[in-house]
């Protein structure tokens, strides 16, 4: 009986590192940046601890993203985003959850290639469908992703008060770049 | 003969001119006060493996007792790497493998594994690990 179960978690066990080792790639140190460009002013907030996987097998990647640590060049401009706009009290996380349309187009060796991206993108509470190109990059064994899209700030209901109106822009570049590790240590 | 030359209207140029560079002043002052320095408040102190585990059991009520503070948290490097931005993480252990804290650091300092280290950073909430930014090393 004993024996038994052991054998078995020996056996699931090695099946989980296996399926982790092969298809799952992920990061905890990806980048998402994003960039207002207003009559104005301009705004650049960068983010150096974003979470992501990516499932080679099923082609599916998700992004976890937390609001506070945006980090912008002006104090007002971060107290703002958090306090009166992304409300991140309330709402600290955004993600994305979605699925590479295109995978096959994606080679082994070292290159280049254009995935097409379709999912979910959560932000503020708020989840709307997107669609994006990106780039995915192999290269010395190594994955990495890139991404480049707008998001409106009304589709999130996100308000900007009439007063700000001409400091930001209704609609806002977002740029994601990523770098993955094998999943397989832990 | 100048309107400058009427007192009355000298006085009040002068008090304008005042006023607007106090005006200017508020707004610069708004517009380019410096970054809140977490190093500078009093902060929530905690073991890695307690802040992980209080994370783990209720996401919400820990964000309440920690997100956008002054953490101040104590443990043993686990891991250290390096960011996209080649910033310097240390990752210290949480009683669960799979979950620690990851502190990003604000100045590079070279740090090795096992080390036992208190930080002081700003909590930006939980991924599948706790987070703190701009962290400077305590002890």
């Amino acid at each position: 009986m004993k024996k038994s179960t052991f054998l078995s978690l020996v056996i699931i066990s090695g099946m989980i590192t296996s399926i982790h080792a092969q298809d799952i790639y992920y990061t905890k140190k990806g980048q998402v940046s994003f960039f207002s460009e207003a009559p104005l002013e301009n705004i650049v907030a960068h983010n150096n601890e974003v979470t992501s996987f990516i499932d080679t097998k099923k082609a599916e990647i998700v992004f976890s993203v937390l609001i506070k640590s945006f980090r912008f060049e002006k104090a007002l401009m971060e107290e703002h985003f958090n306090t009166s706009y992304l409300e991140s009290d309330k709402y600290p996380k955004a993600t994305f959850n979605g699925k590479v349309k295109n995978p096959e187009v994606v080679k082994p060796e070292d290159g280049a290639y254009q995935v097409s991206v379709e999912g979910t993108l959560t932000i503020h509470n708020v989840s709307n469908p997107l669609k994006t190109t990106a780039t995915v990059i192999i290269k010395n064994g190594l994955l990495s992703g890139m991404a480049m899209f707008n998001i409106r700030l009304t589709d999130y209901r996100i308000k900007i008060p009439s007063v700000v109106s001409g400091n930001i822009a209704e609609v806002v570049e977002v740029r994601v770049n990523c770098e993955y590790t094998p999943y397989d240590r832990k | 003969m100048s309107l400058l030359d009427n007192k009355k209207i000298r006085v009040i140029l002068f008090i304008t001119l005042i006023a607007l560079i106090f005006a200017a002043g508020v707004f610069c002052y708004i517009m380019y006060r410096p970054h809140r320095d977490v190093q500078r408040e009093t902060p929530v102190e905690v073991t890695a493996i307690g802040l992980v585990d209080l994370y783990q059991i209720d996401e919400s009520s820990a964000n309440l007792r920690f997100l956008d503070k002054a953490v101040q948290v104590k443990g043993v490097v686990a891991e250290v790497e390096i960011n996209q931005a080649g910033q310097i993480v240390l990752i210290l252990a949480g009683s669960d493998p799979l979950s620690g804290v990851r502190c990003t650091l604000r100045e590079n300092k070279k740090v090795l594994p096992g080390a036992q280290i208190t930080l002081k950073g700003k909590c930006s909430g939980y991924l599948s690990d706790v987070i703190l930014i701009d962290c400077v090393i305590v002890d």
